[in-house]
């Protein structure tokens, strides 16, 4: 679940549906469904609003152009092609595939892959330092993963449960790495990875998003839980 | 058989054979050995049924039934120590142990072991309540023990039960409460149990939340799993048993509308 930058379109990947759900924000209806060949699983806006990626369980990866919500074209990335995020500077998007145990570095004006980490595991959820050095990557199996983006030298923290979701906060500062095993929220310094507090939260917590304020909104197949 | 040594203070060695009676030979011995006869006699309830073991001398120890006598014979006559051993807690031996005897030469000297016995206490019990509250609820929860016995764990809001424990003041001491909470009381503190009884201890610890932490839970149906709110406080959550996105309002932290997109 993603909005454009301006707050007015909503896009949503319908897992079972195998589409791209567009919705207009001010009417709040379902504008159109951009057909996917396998299910969607995550997705995210460029930061100039003009595109939308979507990465599916084929392990492809969906360039859709938001002002006519048509395909632009498609990638291999991975089976279970899975987490994305933007280098600060929007000139490089990274997609992480859960089954392959990569990440690829994607060049978003070529549409090409351009570098392949290797992580191993499962990588799931991404997010990228302030200074676009460093790669953070919830890991299923080693719990998360921090690339550096130069050297492609992977670090690992275990957390003795899988990791899935992973955020940034909005002044990237602190990571929050959901454990759904654990129904717990980690908070990490990002810099020193030390955990600054656990947060229970119950359920089994998956995503993680942060509205402008900072305020992270943690869902958890059961509710939506506010941390402030 | 039983086997009995007895070395006096000279250089004589006996040994014995126990049977149903007692026949010694010696390498060399006096002329009028001494003889002593053994009987235990216990009383009381939950009797010790395993018996009991003496030596004398601080030789060899051998076994003695709750209501046994056993003779010793051609034992040396004079001064002798006589140790008991085997009596179970709840019994007592009247005159204690060890205790010096006296043996005449070419006599019989009896010597009798009262044993008196009483029923065990009837074993106490203690129920550990814990109720925590506040915010960052310490949810890996705490550990107790009793008397420097290995920790035990206990949730935040639990119940735990400890049966068996012997009548009497132990000490419990409550670990694991994390920096941010407290527990009131302290974590050492002496409980007193009564045979039989079961005491009831509350133990309650409050949190306190620093930030970040939750400040609010709103529950969604349909197993939300992702969402996203918009810089003006629109929120969309998806679901992954619906084909809607429930729509809600960032300030008021509310959910009311969906919008139906599979």
């Amino acid at each position: 679940m993603v909005f454009n930058p301006a707050g007015t379109t909503a896009y949503a990947t319908l897992q079972t549906g195998q589409g791209l759900a567009v919705v207009d924000v001010a009417t709040n209806t379902l504008t159109t469904t951009v057909p996917l060949a396998s299910d969607g699983f995550n997705l995210i806006v460029a930061p100039d609003g003009q595109r939308v990626y979507v990465t599916t369980a084929d392990g492809t990866l969906y360039v859709v152009a938001a002002a006519t919500n048509t395909v632009i074209t498609t990638l291999a990335v991975g089976s279970a092609a899975n987490g994305l995020a933007f280098s600060p500077d929007g000139t490089v998007l990274y997609v992480s595939s859960r089954d392959a145990g990569t990440v690829v570095a994607v060049n978003p004006l070529t549409n090409a892959i351009t570098r392949t980490y290797t992580l191993g595991g499962m990588p799931q959820r991404l997010a990228v330092a302030p200074d676009g050095t460093e790669l953070y990557v919830a890991n299923e199996i080693s719990g998360m993963d921090v690339v550096n983006v130069a050297s492609g030298v992977v670090t690992s923290t275990s957390f003795g449960t899988a990791g899935y979701g992973l955020g940034l906060t909005p002044d990237g500062t602190q990571l929050y790495v959901l454990l759904p095993e654990a129904g717990e929220v980690r908070l990490l310094d990002r810099v020193s990875r030390a955990v600054i507090k656990s947060l229970f939260v119950g359920g089994v917590p998956r995503n993680v998003t942060f509205a402008s304020d900072g305020t992270a909104l943690v869902t958890n197949e059961a509710a939506i839980v506010f941390i402030r | 058989m039983r086997l009995l040594m007895i070395r006096d203070r000279g250089t004589r060695v006996c040994a014995w054979a126990l049977v149903a009676s007692l026949m010694g030979s010696c390498s060399s011995g006096p002329v009028d050995p001494a003889t002593l006869r053994l009987t235990a006699n216990t009383t009381g309830l939950n009797l010790d049924p395993d018996g009991y073991s003496y030596s004398v001398d601080g030789g060899a120890s051998a076994a003695l039934g709750p209501a046994e006598t056993v003779i010793l014979n051609g034992l040396n006559a004079g001064a002798h120590e006589l140790a008991i051993s085997g009596v179970a807690s709840n019994c007592t031996l009247d005159g204690g142990t060890p205790r010096a005897i006296v043996l005449i030469p070419g006599d019989t000297t009896d010597t009798l072991l009262d044993i008196t016995c009483q029923a065990p206490a009837s074993p106490a019990a203690l129920t550990l309540t814990t109720s925590t509250t506040g915010g960052d609820i310490d949810f890996d929860g705490y550990t107790f023990a009793l008397d420097g016995d290995a920790p035990l764990p206990i949730g935040p809001n639990d119940l735990a039960s400890i049966t068996g424990l012997l009548p009497g003041t132990h000490q419990l001491v409550v670990g694991d409460v994390a920096a941010n909470c407290t527990l009131a009381g302290g974590a050492t503190r002496s409980v007193t149990l009564v045979a039989g009884g079961t005491l009831s201890v509350q133990l309650t610890v409050t949190c306190q939340s620093s930030s970040p932490t939750i400040v609010a839970t709103v529950p969604l149906s349909g197993r939300p799993y992702g969402a996203a709110v918009s810089s003006a406080g629109v929120i969309y959550a998806t679901q992954i048993d619906g084909s809607t996105l429930a729509r809600g309002d960032f300030a008021t932290r509310s959910f009311s509308s969906t919008v139906t997109v599979g």
